[in-house]
């Protein structure tokens, strides 16, 4: 996706057009929204904790977990902008910005994850590195087992985090 | 000229001439009567040498010359008070003075010279293996088969006057040779007197009987010296037990001597018997404090990003990037294939 660009220059897509593509979903974000009804009362409850103990080390960050079942034509990474962008998110820290949203996407009906990152983070987040960090929940994933694999991609979203913290004090003290 | 030929001739004719001129003893001969009985069939020639037994002479019948030679040693003149001891008399004279006048140098103790040349270099080499391997070295004192020591010499008065070095334990051995069941000893020296008497005797008891299985005088000796080497290695363990039992009680000891102000309650705490020393405290409640403070740091440490300012992606004030799509609806499609290509499946 082109810096600074209003539109996507090679489909044309806009936030605003995703608004329709979404309209029927829930903006409302909580910790963690279980959309697809994948995780138990209980494991909602501990990866709830987790969650929390994460966004206490990143006071500027609200970290959420989401679980949904995309239709045709949606897409995890276009649901993922689509809620960063329009979401309204629940029991936030007081220190956390707007820009600092990191998002964990599941889509349970098309079978994928991604993870989103808010602009704050924007100038250091690799690709391929988060990419990399989900594929230790791989096998968990194939086996339908959305808690523990939550749980290993939870752990690895806590490395890598600090990785980035560290590489962007580096970037501003070089800078 | 003369020829080679010649030459040789003359010289092999000038040898024999030197060899006829040498003195040679004359060829023996048969005597008139020999000779008499030989033609009459009395005497056959080489028959000595076929007859089945053969007997030795006797030594009476021996050559003249040599029992004059053997008289000239055994009437040696002896110094005074140095005559040979009898087999069955009471060690005394200089001979006592040979064998306890001073600390013996080695650790076969034979003024008699009652061993051989060889069996000497034989069983001093025994001796000296087992010093070197055995914290308990073994000096044997070698007497005749019944000869006595006088009172007054046994071996463990004889350990009080000679040995000067008494923090080190050691064996003394009487040995009477031949008569292995009349062997005295004493393990004398250093942590001895802890070892009770009757591990000592039963040592010398078995170690004799083994012996006395040996029909040789020397193989008794050199079989006793084995069994005593072996047995004194338990005798060595206790003593090594004794030595450590003994210290543990002087430093318990040590540790009572000292004013119950120096000892204190925290010294009480060091009960392996090291000395108690402030330093290690503060050291200690340093290291501790460090550890503790590193360990709340740690969890209590905050990770806060630089505000870097970013444009905005497609108008989403938040954000707008995201990581790579790990699909995991095929399970034949493993995630280093899906790495290659999630970068183009971004919108």
């Amino acid at each position: 996706m082109h810096l600074s660009a209003e539109e996507c220059p090679h489909c044309g897509l806009t936030l605003s057009s995703l608004d329709g593509v979404y309209a029927k979903f829930d903006p409302r974000v909580k910790s963690p929204s279980d959309r697809a009804g994948v995780l138990s009362v209980y494991q909602r409850r501990k990866v709830a904790k987790e969650v929390s103990a994460i966004e206490q080390r990143f006071p500027q960050l609200c970290l959420r977990v989401v679980t949904c079942a995309l239709g045709n034509g949606q897409s995890v990474q276009s649901f993922g902008f689509w809620l960063m962008n329009r979401g309204e998110f629940f029991d936030q820290q007081d220190s956390a910005r707007a820009d600092g949203i990191v998002l964990l996407v599941i889509d349970v009906q098309h079978k994928e994850v991604c993870l989103h990152f808010g602009h704050l983070l924007d100038a250091v987040v690799d690709e391929k590195e988060s990419f990399d960090l989900l594929l230790k929940a791989h096998p968990y994933l194939l086996e339908s087992s959305y808690y523990e694999a939550t749980k290993v991609m939870l752990a690895g979203t806590r490395k890598y985090l600090k990785r980035l913290q560290k590489r962007a004090v580096r970037r501003a003290l070089k800078s | 000229m003369i020829s080679l030929r010649q030459s040789t001739l003359l010289v092999l004719f000038l040898s024999a001439q030197v060899l006829f001129a040498a003195k040679l003893p004359p060829l023996p001969s048969w005597s008139p009567e020999d000779k008499a009985r030989l033609e009459a069939g009395e005497i056959v020639v080489g028959s000595a040498l076929l007859e089945k037994e053969f007997t030795m002479p006797d030594r009476d019948q021996a050559i003249a010359g040599v029992e004059v030679v053997i008289e000239a040693v055994e009437e040696l003149p002896q110094q005074a008070g140095f005559e040979a001891l009898g087999e069955n008399s009471v060690v005394g004279g200089l001979h006592l003075l040979k064998y306890f006048g001073e600390t013996p140098e080695s650790y076969l103790i034979d003024p008699q010279r009652l061993l051989s040349m060889q069996e000497r270099q034989d069983f001093l080499y025994g001796l000296k293996v087992h010093a070197e391997v055995s914290k308990v070295p073994v000096y044997f004192y070698l007497f005749d088969k019944k000869q006595r020591v006088p009172e007054g010499y046994q071996p463990e008065q004889i350990y009080q006057r000679l040995f000067k070095d008494k923090s080190k334990p050691v064996v003394i051995v009487y040995y009477y040779m031949g008569a292995p069941m009349r062997t005295q000893s004493a393990l004398v020296g250093g942590q001895s007197e802890q070892v009770p008497e009757w591990h000592v005797r039963e040592l010398l008891w078995n170690s004799a009987d083994k012996a006395k299985e040996k029909s040789d005088v020397f193989d008794q000796l050199d079989a006793l010296l084995g069994q005593v080497s072996m047995r004194l290695f338990w005798v060595e363990e206790l003593l090594n037990e004794l030595v450590v039992q003994l210290d543990g009680i002087a430093k318990k000891n040590e540790a009572v001597k000292q004013p119950a102000k120096v000892r204190g309650r925290l010294a009480g705490l060091f009960k392996g018997g090291a000395k108690f020393q402030p330093e290690w405290l503060v050291i200690g409640f340093a290291s501790l404090s460090a550890l503790l403070g590193g360990v709340l740091w740690w969890c209590r440490r905050r990770y806060v990003f630089p505000d870097t300012p970013s444009p905005t992606r497609l108008g989403g004030e938040r954000g707008g990037i995201c990581g790579g799509v790990l699909r995991f609806s095929d399970s034949q499609q493993p995630p280093s294939e899906q790495e290659k290509r999630f970068r183009e499946d971004f919108f």
